[in-house]
């Protein structure tokens, strides 16, 4: 859990879409190696040599071994990615949920606050409180935005070329693991 | 579940994947059910909830709980969305993969035109 618990999420934030572009370009590109040529997809996906431990994805393993007629260290390869894909996705939705609760934060803050300052001032205290969460809520949205906006683009550019990107960080990547 | 709403939603994303990592799906069911209940205005649990049926290799079920949330104003819908995806392709509905990467492409709203879903659909597309 290390990656999504990770203490890097702005770095999960630049990086929100590679593992997805890497495990769709893998899918299509089984996809397209089954049209063109049965044998070569199969000889595309390194034997990863990532230990999968404890981790239970029988029933999705199952589900592509028999879609793709993979053997099992290439089907235990595609879990693997799919791992990483996850990874990258929940930490996205984490970060946001986390986004939620400081922006929820400084309100609850600032209305405690306003409840000891009342007494002196109330006037100037009332209006502080939400003032300051417009502007994170404000921010946040901006983020979210400028992320989507980075993602649309990436895959917009195209996506022959991306899932060509994707899939040879894949090999290139589990090349240097094995 | 009053123990799940006093932590941090995104401390119980976190367990609740590390509990389908380790085939915990019964509690994992629970956990992602209960940020279901407590963050309705995020696609959250829905995305937990697609991630036990992408484990299990029940795609259908996957889509089930993606296909609203992922067209939905929710947060997180874009990420929904790319699991829906996924689970479109694996599930071997390369028309609604199609047509769920074209919204990826344009944006949430944007319904894709009939070259894109075309186009789309035949890059998705496998043998029978």
């Amino acid at each position: 859990m290390s990656n999504i618990a990770g203490a890097s999420q702005s770095t999960a934030t630049q990086n929100t879409d590679k593992n997805f572009q890497k495990f769709t370009g893998e899918l299509c590109r089984l996809n397209h190696s089954c049209k063109n040529d049965q044998g070569s997809s199969k000889q595309d996906i390194s034997t990863s040599s990532k230990n999968t431990g404890d981790m239970s994805f029988e029933g999705f393993q199952d589900n592509v071994g028999q879609q793709y007629d993979l053997p099992e260290g290439q089907q235990e390869s595609l879990v693997n990615l799919l791992i990483d894909m996850l990874d990258e996705l929940l930490s996205a939705v984490m970060s946001t949920l986390e986004g939620n609760r400081s922006a929820d934060e400084p309100s609850q803050t600032a209305a405690e606050t306003t409840e000891t300052t009342d007494t002196a001032n109330t006037n100037n205290t009332e209006t502080k409180p939400i003032a300051d969460k417009e502007t994170s809520v404000d921010n946040k949205d901006d983020l979210s935005n400028d992320q989507k906006s980075t993602d649309e683009k990436k895959m917009g550019a195209c996506p022959f070329k991306f899932h060509d990107e994707g899939a040879t960080a894949a090999a290139t990547q589990q090349g240097q693991q094995s | 579940m009053s123990h799940v709403s006093e932590q941090t939603s995104s401390f119980l994303m976190e367990v609740g994947f590390k509990a389908i990592k380790s085939g915990m799906y019964d509690s994992a069911q629970a956990i992602f059910e209960g940020i279901n209940t407590k963050e309705q205005n995020s696609a959250a649990g829905d995305i937990g909830l697609a991630t036990i049926a992408l484990a299990n290799g029940d795609m259908d079920k996957a889509i089930s709980y993606l296909d609203e949330t992922a067209f939905s104003d929710k947060q997180n819908a874009h990420e929904a969305k790319k699991l829906l995806l996924i689970a479109s392709m694996l599930g071997g509905d390369q028309a609604k993969a199609g047509h769920v990467h074209q919204s990826l492409l344009t944006g949430s709203s944007h319904s894709a035109n009939d070259d894109e879903k075309q186009e789309a659909e035949q890059f998705f597309s496998k043998p029978a």
